[in-house]
């Protein structure tokens, strides 16, 4: 079930003329399509155009999105699509021109090389970072592993309880109470 | 400020843990209130740096931005749909303008824009069967007496001496146009 439900609903919200819930799934999504098109662009401030162009070719085509895949796979062809064009341009440049576009890893290597002459955002994010990871560590174990157990193994509420021999509410205000306790601890980060 | 229990019903939507009939008065908070959408936006950024899907540099919230991207080109289509209304209007004086010339054409037996060769356009376009002179609008008598009086009063264009051959456009006595090649 996870967050595809969430998904769906959304999108039928979207699809029904709602901008509130796009914008939804903008925020949502935003971090990993960035990060996705940042793996094709060179420039930072390209990618973000690139990112905010993939939403926007999204909302004008959600209109056609039937659901017989994911949400963020439809939005990963669509970005992945507007990164490769952005890099066509870039192709073209002779000093990537022998270069293989399609190629992440290479994408990779020049993000790395911009980190470098950006370390202030860079280290933003690893802050970030580490001050998630220091405020699970300081959590109770029970929210703790709540949480670890939804947002990297995927589980849905009813596995967890079961693994964790608690009621799925339990584990619905636990996942809640670790989330909220990381957001008190990153908010003066983000503004 | 949010209530904890709107929060925790954030947290358990957005892993689609929510009753239906709870999401749906959830997404309407979205549209009212700015903080529902801050909320959402940081427990994700909890769920994506925990699954290490951050990009090196955090993105802002892009939603302003696609926005008004959004809001371009429907700014644009409304001022297409203008233009193109203009334009109708335009197109449909200009065939009432000329409606109203080729009837006072036929209403005044060519004495004003008549073609340059006699009366072959009233021949060729006045249906035999219709009496046009028994129906003259006032605006079509009005006009032809402004015209006539024009053609009359009207100084004569100078017509600039031009290159060998090349056509111009001149007036003939009875104002009709003609193109004529000069001589020199």
């Amino acid at each position: 079930m996870a967050g595809t439900e969430a998904d769906r609903l959304l999108v039928e919200r979207v699809q029904a003329g709602e901008r509130t819930a796009f914008d939804a799934l903008v925020l949502k999504y935003q971090q990993r399509v960035f990060k996705l098109v940042s793996r094709y662009v060179w420039n930072r401030e390209e990618a973000r155009d690139v990112t905010q162009e993939v939403f926007v070719r999204a909302y004008r085509a959600i209109g056609g999105f039937r659901g017989d895949s994911e949400f963020y796979t439809w939005l990963y062809r669509i970005a992945v699509n507007a990164a490769k064009n952005a890099v066509g341009a870039a192709a073209r440049n002779p000093i990537e021109g022998g270069l293989n576009i399609d190629d992440p890893e290479i994408g990779e290597i020049r993000a790395k090389l911009t980190d470098i002459s950006s370390p202030e955002r860079l280290l933003y994010a690893e802050d970030l970072k580490r001050a998630i990871n220091d405020t699970i560590g300081a959590l109770p174990a029970e929210l703790r592993r709540a949480i670890l157990l939804r947002e990297i193994e995927g589980m849905s509420y009813e596995e967890i309880a079961k693994a964790m021999h608690c009621p799925v509410g339990t584990v619905r205000s636990r996942i809640f109470r670790a989330r909220e306790a990381i957001s008190i601890r990153i908010k003066p980060l983000l503004e | 400020m949010l209530s904890n229990m709107l929060r925790e019903q954030i947290s358990a939507f957005m892993d689609g843990e929510l009753p239906q009939e709870e999401s749906a008065l959830l997404l309407k908070r979205f549209a009212n209130n700015r903080e529902v959408g801050r909320c959402w936006q940081h427990y994700h950024l909890i769920g994506d740096a925990l699954r290490d899907e951050l990009a090196p540099e955090i993105a802002r919230d892009m939603t302003p931005g696609v926005g008004r991207a959004l809001e371009k080109p429907a700014a644009r289509s409304r001022l297409r749909r203008l233009t193109t209304l203009a334009a109708g209007v335009a197109v449909i004086g200009l065939a009432g303008v000329v409606g109203g010339l080729v009837s006072h054409q036929i209403e005044g037996g060519g004495k004003v824009f008549a073609p340059g060769r006699g009366g072959s356009l009233q021949q060729s376009i006045l249906p035999r069967q219709v009496d046009w002179r028994q129906t003259p609008s006032p605006v079509q008598v009005e006009l032809s007496r402004y015209l006539l009086l024009h053609d009359l009063y009207a100084p004569q264009p100078h017509v600039p001496a031009s290159p060998a051959g090349s056509p111009v456009t001149s007036a003939n006595p009875s104002g009709a146009l003609h193109q004529q090649a000069v001589r020199h």
